[in-house]
């Protein structure tokens, strides 16, 4: 049997799935994880160095948020399915729990962020600092003097 | 268990769910929580100083309010675009070809609402079944079926609208409007450092 078009499978899923809510802030999460480090990149009013922690930054806090829309949700749902088990609107329930649960992922992201995000962007700024510092150091390096290197070895005619 | 049931009949109101199930009440939802949660935890960050706080919260419930009047200015025309996707499967069954027709009267700002409001009508009709790996109360005459596909394609709508509206056009927007608004407001993006400054001038 042929396979429906796309269109209409895609609309059967959409008109009857009950996880539409998660669905999209997960999406905004991951095109918001791709396109804000794409922006910030972008900055020319700021120096590249800003750009790229900005850019760092906004990809890491949607990375934390992504798999919290991804997972509490059907957590507390899951939760709330033990609790009312047998209530005739167990259904609507869990709906509404997973609603809640992201409310409370999305307040809760920048706690997150806060707690994960400070040491890998210090770990960052070590990283480009020690960069810098042998760059320097190469720099103010002298150059190999060939006259030096000529007091080596056997001398003719000396 | 009486007092569990209550609380279960309270969260579990036919209304609230459905406005939990859909699209474009979360994003509305989630974008709110957005513009009062994070520039509180900005303001209740003790690491920063006073004025670098003011400005990057003020700033961050700016940028949070443009995404929210972009979302809901944006999402309802991308509703009624996503109910063209099913048209040619509204046609098909007579019925649903008849609520299309009498939903079409109304203009494109509210089309996708007053089919809605048609959708839940019928979803109410809808019979618990097992098919396949599905489970649950869902569509099985081919009216029901058309009219879920209906539902879905504004679904569909508001999903895309939503994302292209909160991380496409809304950041660029954002950027040229919250900075104007933050200088009438007396916080110039100059001033915000002050610590900056001054470390400037020592340098």
């Amino acid at each position: 049997m042929a396979k429906p078009p796309i269109t209409n499978r895609l609309l059967d899923v959409m008109g009857t799935n009950a996880n539409l809510g998660v669905g999209v802030m997960c999406a905004i999460a991951l095109f918001k994880g791709i396109l804000r480090p794409i922006f910030a990149l972008q900055d020319k009013k700021s120096s590249p160095e800003t750009r790229k922690y900005t850019a760092m930054r906004e990809g890491l806090t949607e990375v934390a948020a992504l798999p919290m829309y991804a997972t509490l949700p059907f957590a507390c749902s899951w939760i709330a399915g033990k609790i009312f088990k047998g209530h005739n609107k167990l259904e609507n329930i869990k709906g509404v729990t997973k609603f809640g649960a992201l409310g409370l992922a999305t307040f809760m992201v920048p706690v997150v962020c806060n707690k994960i995000q400070p040491p890998i962007m210090a770990a960052y700024k070590r990283h480009e600092d020690a960069k810098k510092t042998q760059l320097a150091k190469v720099n103010t390096q002298p150059l190999p003097n060939t006259a030096f290197k000529a007091n080596y070895g056997m001398k003719v005619g000396g | 268990m009486g007092a569990l049931n209550s609380i279960g009949n309270f969260i579990g109101k036919d209304k609230v769910a459905k406005f939990a199930a859909g699209t474009a009440g979360t994003v509305y939802v989630m974008t709110g929580i957005k513009a009062v949660g994070r520039p509180y935890f900005i303001y209740t960050d003790k690491n920063t100083d006073k004025a670098t706080k003011k400005y990057a919260a003020t700033s961050e419930f700016l940028y949070q309010l443009i995404c929210l009047g972009v979302t809901l200015a944006m999402i309802p025309f991308f509703k009624t675009g996503g109910l063209k996707l099913a048209e040619k499967y509204l046609k098909q069954n007579p019925e649903s070809a008849k609520i299309l027709e009498n939903v079409s009267k109304t203009n494109i700002y509210s089309r996708s609402k007053a089919f809605d409001n048609e959708f839940s009508k019928v979803k109410e009709g809808f019979k618990e079944v097992v098919n396949g790996n599905k489970k649950g109360k869902l569509p099985t005459t081919d009216f029901e079926k058309a009219m879920a596909k209906g539902h879905g394609a504004i679904e569909a709508g508001s999903f895309i609208g939503s994302i292209i509206g909160l991380t496409l056009l809304a950041p660029p927007l954002s950027h040229k409007i919250v900075h104007p608004i933050m200088k009438a407001l007396g916080m110039s993006k100059e001033e915000k450092p002050a610590e900056i400054k001054s470390l400037n001038k020592t340098v």
